[in-house]
């Protein structure tokens, strides 16, 4: 797996198709991916999770807990690319589930970050190298 | 040694902060800042709490007048602050709190813990990435911060930046059981 993150509209999606040669196509969009039965319903042929924070906002509004919401993305395949808005760098929400969102987004990161094979920060549409299991060629 | 660990929320930050602290002295001091006044502070406390068992903290409350803190510490200890960013929210908002001055005075602490010889990590957060400052009073405690991370990045020999559980290197070098 492949993590890309970084603020909102920074070109993210753009780059990640271009640098695994990938197409619109095989776009899964976090915004609208069901899930039924402990199983995310990706679309045959996703090779990429877009909008992972609005998957995550639309699983805290359902009322899965942490561990349902592991368990679920533990479901992802090994090759695919996720691609997540950073959040948690503002000041704390004054809503309870501000709150919890952001501690949501950030605890999943930190779990697919450490099961990736490449973790990615976009800035500005470049790319910012936080992990990578190549760097040993 | 000073090193400022620095991360958004739930960034993964203290946990490094932790086994950054746990690599640089044996004798280990927490000082905590968080004052608990509801429930879901009362389990961040404990969400905290429960990280550090085991790990050998002695954990001293200060959430205020950090300069005043008296530590009977050997000079080989280490002093992990966490973090910056709830100490100057409790400098800003308490009667007894330093007010504008807030931001020089837990500078002014944290030089005083390393000028006293002893390895100091600080935590802070990164608050400066979603312009979510509304009021004057929100606004007042972003500049602070902002002007209490860069005096503490200034001061350090080490600033580390947190993302995703991953640690990228802004100003020096990890180093363990080193002293600058």
């Amino acid at each position: 797996m492949y993590l890309v993150i970084g603020g909102s509209h920074q070109g993210k999606l753009v780059w990640a198709l271009q640098e695994f040669s990938l197409k619109q196509e095989q776009v899964a969009d976090g915004a609208v991916l069901t899930w039924q039965n402990g199983a995310l319903e990706l679309p045959a042929g996703a090779a990429v999770l877009d909008d992972l924070e609005a998957l995550l906002a639309r699983m805290q509004q359902a009322g899965l807990a942490q561990q349902e919401i592991n368990a679920l993305l533990a479901g992802l395949p090994e090759d695919m690319v996720v691609i997540c808005d950073e959040v948690g760098l503002g000041l704390v929400p004054v809503e309870a589930a501000g709150r919890a969102y952001r501690e949501i987004v950030g605890r999943v990161c930190c779990d697919l970050a450490a099961r990736a094979r490449g973790v990615i920060r976009i800035y500005c549409g470049m790319p910012q190298v936080l992990k990578s299991e190549k760097s040993e060629k | 040694m000073l090193a400022l660990v620095i991360g958004g929320a739930a960034s993964g930050k203290s946990e490094f902060a932790e086994s950054l602290a746990m690599s640089l002295a044996a004798e280990r001091y927490y000082v905590a800042t968080m004052m608990s006044y509801d429930a879901e502070a009362d389990r961040r406390v404990e969400r905290h709490r429960s990280m550090r068992r085991g790990k050998g903290f002695a954990t001293v409350e200060r959430p205020l007048d950090l300069a005043g803190m008296e530590l009977k510490s050997g000079p080989d200890a280490v002093v992990l602050l966490e973090c910056a960013s709830t100490l100057l929210g409790n400098e800003l908002c308490m009667p007894q709190g330093s007010g504008s001055g807030a931001w020089q005075a837990i500078l002014a602490g944290v030089e005083r813990l390393v000028n006293s010889g002893i390895n100091v990590v600080v935590v802070s957060n990164d608050v400066f990435g979603e312009g979510s400052a509304a009021t004057p009073e929100m606004r007042e405690y972003t500049r602070q911060l902002g002007l209490l991370n860069c005096g503490l990045a200034d001061m350090a020999d080490c600033v580390a930046e947190v993302v995703c559980g991953l640690v990228q290197v802004h100003k020096g070098s990890l180093v363990s059981r080193g002293r600058a």
